[in-house]
């Protein structure tokens, strides 16, 4: 077996964004202010994401020439590792995956309809779990019916952190045993959603319901470029789990150090013990780790989208 | 690599000097082949390639050197025996070091005829304050009674030493600390050679009684040792480039121990396909690489802005915990077949034992304990067998 190329690739472009980025989470969203957003319906801050948009980061990852107006920087940033230490104020990873849906590669109309708006920061979101919380992809419960013009929809869908009336949400079903997307419009969404409790105090979780559901035949994308969809979805997902997870860890690791330097025991700081200092090295060694598999990951789903 | 650093520029090395399976199983018995190893790889000029011409280096961008370490590790080259004096004490000397000192040591580290070795672990000994005029003029310093350095690599071999010791006992921890170059020929130091639990005397134990060392052996000023430590260690850690190379060695590697896992058997299959052995080589493989990653992003100085000597300076702490895991995985891999690996005749109990006191060991440094090796392998082999399939 011969080991990946160990790629990592961060242009100026980047840089220059990251250091940006990172300033905005510090001077905008610091953990006093995260806090407070816990017990919020929301879980962030609309004029926040409005200063979000103008910067032109809700494009971030959408290329240029479908949404050229919106992006300024058309790659996909391996940054939110960084953003996350501080509690990336944005609605939710969930937003950038429901981009993926409609990508270049699929249909025109679809992006059309969708793509400008999303840049544009309206909020849209995935819905991939299964009830019992099955996250396989190949694994499809929901069914969809055709009725001329439209389609029938059987399904209940958990979809995580997304806000209350999210523009729309992209659903994905069996039509029949061949994977199907299709979007549900605000409208819909809102009469059939019901918050759900998750551990994660900072993202919102909802169940949502679809029985009888009609929607028109041009919201549903299938064939290959359901497949291709999916395999989008799939990818920016798990990068964007993983670079929230490695700046999760980082975030932990400020707070431990902080105590440790805080708390005292037996007349000294409990961080001047060995054995509490070897675990914080182990978790930084890890953390960091980490986050270079997030910046490799990025590095090849840039190189992937530009081919 | 002649094609990448220019076939003007570097002479191949002759088919015959390539190593001998032999020497990986004998490191000690063969050191004669390892220096003249190192010789010939000098001598074809892959050895300080960006080190200063008129110091017998190859006055080219470190990149050359890097190209060349980087496909040296590819073909498993042997390591040069003078690693120290290369990767420590050279970058060191070039960085800080007088006029005098350069000319003095650096074309013998190339040459391995300045063989230099550290002692900067256990700082016991000290110099008395105040230097005393030899017969001969030259200035002499006289080491404290008593003092001993250990782990002292490949000492028995080194014509100099790294030597930290406390100049100034009125002063604690850091403070009062110097850096000193020093014969080991020199009068009153003697080298005891430690025979490792694998039966190899690669590490020596290092005694100063009553040792005079010249006044000139001293780096940078009195006073300054700890941070001129500091600084060799960032060279060694590969936090601060400069290195002359020749780092490259045989090891066990992630896809050795793949393959060892297709070929050994577990009930009657192999043990590739026990689903246990493929999360733990897929663990191995996401460290691996992740290490790999952290080389590469090292190289982006934007994602290591938040602490810049992080990757550098814990490489040695990740390659040395995820190794000693991995062997310990290989070990079990092969079940009563472990004791051919190296000829042990004491078998697979041997290498548990070893293996064990080796942890033990480990987390004595981790608790800040002074380890004790005997101790725990009397312990060790005290413990019940554990089963492993053959």
């Amino acid at each position: 077996m011969s080991a990946p190329n160990p790629l990592i690739r961060f242009t100026d472009e980047q840089s220059m964004l990251l250091d940006t980025a990172v300033s905005f989470c510090r001077d905008k969203s610091p953990i006093r202010a995260v806090r407070d957003r816990l017990t919020t319906e929301l879980g962030f801050e609309r004029a926040l994401w409005d200063e979000m948009v103008a910067l032109g980061w809700s494009g971030i990852a959408v290329p240029e020439p479908t949404a050229a107006a919106a992006c300024r920087w058309p790659r996909w940033p391996p940054s939110p590792s960084r953003w996350a230490v501080t509690c990336w104020p944005r609605p939710s990873p969930a937003r950038s995956c429901a981009s993926r849906p409609c990508s270049p590669a699929l249909t025109r109309p679809c992006r059309r309809t969708w793509l400008p708006r999303l840049c544009q920061g309206a909020i849209g979101t995935v819905a991939l779990l299964e009830p019992e919380g099955d996250w396989d992809l190949s694994h499809v419960e929901a069914g969809v019916r055709r009725d001329g013009d439209s389609v029938h929809l059987t399904a209940s869908r958990r979809w995580s952190a997304t806000p209350r009336s999210p523009m729309c949400c992209w659903c994905r079903s069996t039509w029949p045993a061949r994977p199907r997307w299709w979007c549900c419009p605000r409208p819909t969404c809102r009469r059939r959603r019901c918050r759900e409790i998750v551990i994660d105090e900072t993202a919102r979780c909802a169940r949502l319901t679809l029985d009888g559901l009609r929607v028109p035949a041009s919201a549903v994308i299938t064939g290959a470029a359901a497949r291709a969809s999916l395999q989008a979805v799939r990818n920016a997902g798990l990068l964007l789990a993983s670079a929230q997870a490695a700046g999760g860890i980082a975030g932990v690791l400020d707070v431990v150090v902080e105590y440790l330097n805080t708390r005292t025991t037996f007349g000294r700081k409990i961080g001047s013990y060995q054995s509490l200092k070897h675990t914080c090295a182990d978790i930084l060694v890890g953390m960091e780790r980490a986050r270079s598999h997030v910046y490799h990951a990025a590095t090849l789903l840039a190189a992937a989208r530009t081919r | 690599v002649q094609r990448l650093v220019g076939r003007q520029q570097a002479r191949p090395i002759p088919a015959s000097c390539c190593p001998n399976p032999s020497w990986r199983w004998a490191p000690i018995r063969s050191s004669q082949f390892l220096r003249a190893w190192q010789r010939k790889v000098y001598e074809a000029g892959y050895l300080g390639m960006a080190w200063p011409q008129a110091y017998g280096g190859g006055g080219r961008p470190q990149a050359y050197q890097d190209i060349v370490n980087a496909e040296m590790a590819r073909q498993k080259t042997p390591f040069v025996p003078n690693t120290i004096g290369l990767n420590w004490a050279g970058p060191l000397i070039l960085a800080i070091g007088t006029e005098a000192q350069k000319q003095r040591f650096i074309p013998g580290i190339l040459k391995r005829r300045r063989h230099l070795v550290p002692g900067l672990l256990r700082a016991r000994p000290g110099l008395r304050p105040g230097q005393q005029p030899d017969a001969r003029g030259a200035r002499w310093r006289r080491v404290r009674d008593h003092g001993s350095k250990i782990w002292t690599s490949l000492g028995s071999y080194a014509k100099y030493m790294i030597l930290l010791a406390r100049t100034n006992p009125q002063e604690k921890r850091y403070g009062g600390l110097s850096f000193f170059l020093i014969p080991m020929q020199a009068p009153g130091i003697e080298v005891r050679p430690i025979k490792k639990l694998t039966g190899e005397y690669g590490f020596t134990q290092t005694f100063f009684h009553e040792a005079r060392v010249p006044a000139d052996c001293l780096m940078g000023r009195e006073g300054e040792g700890w941070k001129i430590a500091m600084m060799t260690l960032t060279f060694e850690r590969g936090a601060t480039g400069g290195q002359a190379g020749g780092l490259s060695r045989v090891s066990l590697g992630i896809n050795d121990v793949i393959e060892l896992a297709r070929q050994s058997r577990r009930d009657g299959r192999p043990a590739l396909e026990d689903p246990f052995v493929r999360d733990q080589l897929a663990r191995f493989l996401i460290e691996d690489q992740g290490d790999r990653l952290c080389t590469a992003r090292a190289q982006v100085p934007a994602l290591c802005s938040e602490r810049p000597d992080a990757i550098p300076l814990s490489a040695k702490l990740r390659t040395s915990e995820y190794r000693r895991r991995l062997f310990q995985f290989a070990l079990s891999l092969q079940g009563a077949n472990a004791v051919r690996w190296v000829g042990d005749d004491r078998g697979r109990r041997g290498r548990q034992v070893a293996a064990h006191v080796l942890q033990l060991v480990l987390l004595d440094h981790r608790r800040g304990h002074e380890p004790d090796p005997g101790q725990h392998r009397r312990r060790a082999r005290a413990r019940p067998a554990q089963g492993l399939t053959a």
